[in-house]
This record gives structure tokens, C-alpha cells and sequence, in this order.
């Protein structure tokens, strides 16, 4: 999985909005939220990081497809989610509003 | 003090991804054949995943009048082909209707759902036909099959996700044992491969696009099978006294719930179940010869499964024949449990281990004997057990002893 520059984790305004619905749904302490933390130690349970990713899904307007081959067990750390929908968000961008209309809202 | 009062299963039918009747599903799995195909009987353009174990070919037309269809969702119509089969294949006429139940896990008849609120909402269709709520709702398999063989006592759907027909084989054992009945049809019955219930899976992010590898390395997640598998359970002396042909004995059955997360397993309660099992059935961890795992593929489900059965068979976990049927049929949902069941009482019979297919990889998680991809014959297997574990941490254990 990319690396996390840890001025992008800081600075992009996107990565702030994913940490701030993380943290609602999982109840992890927002402060908490760095790329290296891992999941287990946050005590994140695996419903609310279901329920995190559908929440990202509907403010992004996108659809994150599961991690090839990570099915039930996809991120480790906060870092790996972070990545992950940050490529998401990168390729919805590139590929343009036509494509984007036709994700989460499709 | 009288003897307690033990259970024979005296038939079996099924109709699965692997085919039309219980020889294809022991054919089948003894040869490691794998029922996980691409989709064919629903569109899958706005599914993520493209391959299911699906049922092909069947045409409900070649088992039911015209005039019975109406009123049958493809749920009910598998579970009555099954319960024929195992009906006939015990030999068993319906004597005392009264002392006979049917007891199955409940299964909602997800295709007209998915169909008419299609319909409804889709479609903006006027009405929808008056058959659907007696076709949908979960008792249906059950109430189909009481009507069809005069079945007059305890019926009814046990409901506990991807272990209801477990539960509900498990309730049937207690029943007949307890004195309560005589006889039961039990199992369960599962259709849920339609759009609408395939898309609320994706959104759990569990599924594998393709494959179904249990305790293998790289396995990426489970797969949703559909299946119908019902089992005669008898009393033994009534299954003596008219020459039945007893293919295993149900020893003992053990329930537990994880009270933890909602869709995450537990290990502490999942061991709890096959203790209670054990215990019920009144024998220890060492007796048990073969493990028939819930095995789903999930990386959180096998490597949790492992950990609970490290609870109670400890290093002999490692060397302990332990496989899973969802390799091959795919996840039953609420079949699945009765799939299993029944081909973990075929394991006993003949001797022999089924495998876990499609495994390819080691996983230092799952450090078990997976019997992977390809059956063996074992030493005499006496005993084995069959898991079943369900979201909402609902789990259910059943012990069965060589006939």
C-alpha cells in the first residue's frame, strides 16, 4: 500500500475530513488518528470501520472498491485506510464529474 | 431409570451448487469439486462480485404442478425437492403424524422479495400478487413440507443468520430425545442469490470477487452459495424396530452467544458452543476425529475459528483433520449449517475426510490439517463436529457419533 507522506496527512484538507468521520464512527479519539496507529490498538471494531467507509463513501460521493484480496480484513493501520480512499478520491478526480456521477449516487 | 433416548439420522436429500441430490453433494465434495461459478442466474453489472455457487438447471416446472408454483418462492420449492429425497431415502412413512415435526432454519423467500418490491418500486406496479407474503415469509420451507408429507406436530423456523438450520437440527436432536416427538425433518433451505441481498452483501466488504480459499494464506473472503439439505432424524429404537438403515447418530448439541461485535467472530464464543456440544454429547476433545469448520474464507473468520478450537483440542489442533465444506457449496446462509451436517454424518459413514478446496497456501493463523484439496480416506473416523457461527454471534455446535 502507498505511503502517506506525513505533510500530505497533515496538511490535505480531504485527509482531515476522512480522520473527522473515522473517528465519529468509531469513537477513536481523533487526536489518536495518526498513519501509523493501528486499528487494533484504537480498539476499532469491525463494524464501525464498515460503517466509517460507507460514511466516507456518501461525503466523497464515491465508491471505495474493497482492497484486492483484503476482504473482512482490509486495513491495518489508520494510514492504510487513509491511502486507500485518498487513491480513490485522486482517480475520481482524474477521471472527471462524468465518472464521479456515476459512483455512490449511480 | 430408563434409558435416554437416542437420535438416528435415517435420510438425507439435498440440492446444491454441487447438484440435484445428496450423491452429487458427497460425489462432489469427496472429488473436490468446486461449485463457485460465474453469476448466471441474476445480473451482476451492479454487483462487485462476479461468481457465486449457484443451483443451475433446475426447473421447477419438472417437480411442481402449475397450480402448487404460486404459492412457492424458489426457497421453499429447494427444500421440498430436498425433504423428498430424504423422506424416500429413509424409508419412513408418516405413522403417527402427531409424534413428527418439522423444524428448519428460517429462510425468507429472498426472490420474491427482491421481486416485488422491484416491482413496487421499480416498475410503479399497481399491485403485487397475493401470494407474497405466504411465499416470503421465513417459516414458508417449513409449512411446505408439513403440508405436503401430513407432518401434524412441533413445526416451525429457527432463525439465527448462518446458523439456523444448525440451530434447528440442534432443536430437533433435543426434541425427539427429550421425548417430545418421534420423528423430524429438519435442515434448512437457502435462495438468496437475487440483486437486491447480493448488493447488501458488497456493502459488508466480506465478499471474494471469486474463489472461497478457507485457511489458506491468500484467501480473499467468502462466497454466498444457495442449497436445500434436510435430514430424517428418528428415535433410535423407532428407527430399529423398522429396519431403518442408521447412517450416523447425532450425540450431542451445544448453542452459545458471543454478546461481543455484531458481524466480528469471537473464539471465546465459539469454544463455548463446542464445549457445551462436547458435554451434551458427554464425551471429551480427544474423542472428536474430524472437525467440519465453519470455515467461511473470511481472513477474520478462519483465523478466529482456529483460535476457539485451539481452546478446547489445544496442540492437537495442528494435526486434527479439519476442513470446510464452504470451499465447494460457497456460503449457504441459512443451508448452510444442514449442508454441513449432513456431510459431516457422510464422513462418518465412509470413512472419509472431506476436503477443503481451492487451498493453496499455508497461513501460520490457521496452523491446522485443512485437508486441503483432496479427500482422504482416514482411519475409522467415531466421531466428528460440525460448527456453525453466525452474525450476531449466535453459534451452534453439533456432535456426531459413527452409527
Amino acid at each position: 500500500m502507498t505511503q502517506l507522506a506525513d505533510d500530505a496527512f497533515d496538511s490535505d484538507p480531504r485527509i482531515a475530513r476522512i480522520l473527522d468521520i473515522f473517528a465519529k464512527e468509531t469513537q477513536a479519539d481523533r487526536a489518536s488518528l495518526r498513519p501509523e496507529a493501528t486499528l487494533a490498538d484504537l480498539g476499532v471494531e469491525s463494524i464501525d470501520l464498515t460503517m466509517a467507509v460507507f460514511e466516507i463513501e456518501s461525503t466523497f460521493g464515491i465508491d471505495i472498491p474493497v482492497v484486492p484480496d483484503r476482504a473482512g480484513a482490509e486495513f491495518s493501520t489508520v494510514g492504510d485506510l487513509v491511502s486507500h480512499v485518498v487513491s480513490v478520491l485522486d482517480k475520481a478526480a482524474a477521471d472527471g464529474p462524468e465518472a464521479k456521477a456515476g459512483g455512490a449516487g449511480g | 431409570m430408563t434409558e435416554p433416548r437416542r437420535v438416528a439420522i435415517t435420510g438425507l436429500g439435498a440440492i446444491t451448487a454441487l447438484g440435484p441430490d445428496m450423491a452429487s453433494l458427497w460425489s462432489g465434495v469427496t472429488h473436490a469439486q468446486c461449485g463457485i461459478r460465474p453469476i448466471a442466474n441474476i445480473p451482476t453489472d451492479r454487483l462487485l462480485v462476479s461468481h457465486a455457487a449457484e443451483i443451475t438447471g433446475f426447473d421447477p416446472t419438472a417437480h411442481f404442478q402449475d397450480r402448487r408454483l404460486p404459492m412457492l418462492d424458489r426457497t421453499s420449492q429447494l427444500a421440498l425437492v430436498a425433504a423428498r429425497e430424504a423422506l424416500a431415502a429413509s424409508g419412513l412413512t408418516i405413522a403417527d403424524p402427531a409424534r413428527a415435526g418439522v423444524i428448519l432454519g428460517a429462510a425468507i423467500g429472498q426472490e420474491t422479495f427482491d421481486s416485488s418490491y422491484k416491482a413496487l418500486y421499480g416498475e410503479n406496479a399497481r399491485r403485487l400478487h397475493p401470494m407474497t407474503v405466504p411465499r416470503i415469509m421465513p417459516n414458508a420451507p417449513a409449512s411446505q413440507i408439513s403440508m405436503e408429507f401430513g407432518i401434524q406436530g412441533p413445526s416451525f423456523a429457527t432463525a439465527s443468520a448462518c446458523a439456523s438450520s444448525a440451530h434447528a437440527a440442534g432443536i430437533a436432536f433435543q426434541m425427539i430425545r427429550a421425548g417430545l416427538i418421534d420423528v423430524a425433518l429438519t435442515g434448512g433451505s437457502d435462495a438468496s442469490i437475487v440483486v437486491g441481498f447480493m448488493k447488501a452483501w458488497d456493502a459488508l466488504r466480506v465478499l471474494s470477487p471469486d474463489a472461497c480459499r478457507p485457511f489458506s494464506r491468500d484467501r480473499t473472503g467468502l462466497v454466498i452459495g444457495e442449497a436445500a439439505t434436510i435430514l430424517v432424524l428418528e428415535e433410535w429404537h423407532h428407527a430399529c424396530a423398522r429396519g431403518a438403515d442408521i447412517i450416523a447418530e447425532i450425540a450431542g448439541f451445544g448453542m452459545s452467544a458471543d454478546a461481543g461485535e455484531l458481524t466480528a467472530p469471537d473464539a471465546a464464543g465459539a469454544a463455548r458452543a463446542m464445549q457445551a456440544a462436547l458435554a451434551d454429547a458427554a464425551l471429551n476433545p480427544e474423542n472428536v476425529d474430524y472437525v467440519n469448520a465453519h470455515g467461511t474464507g473470511t481472513r477474520l473468520n478462519d483465523k478466529t475459528e482456529v483460535a476457539a478450537l485451539r481452546k478446547i483440542f489445544g496442540d492437537r489442533t495442528e494435526t486434527l483433520p479439519i476442513s470446510s465444506t464452504k470451499s465447494m457449496v460457497g456460503h449457504c446462509l441459512n443451508a448452510g449449517g444442514a449442508v454441513e451436517l449432513a456431510v459431516t454424518a457422510l464422513a462418518l459413514r465412509h470413512g472419509i475426510l472431506p476436503p477443503t478446496a481451492g487451498f493453496r497456501e499455508p497461513d501460520p493463523d490457521c496452523a491446522i490439517d485443512c485437508v486441503p484439496n483432496e479427500a482422504r480416506r482416514a482411519p475409522p473416523i467415531r466421531v466428528a463436529m460440525s460448527n456453525s457461527f453466525a452474525f450476531g454471534g449466535l453459534n451452534a455446535v453439533l456432535v456426531v457419533r459413527k452409527a
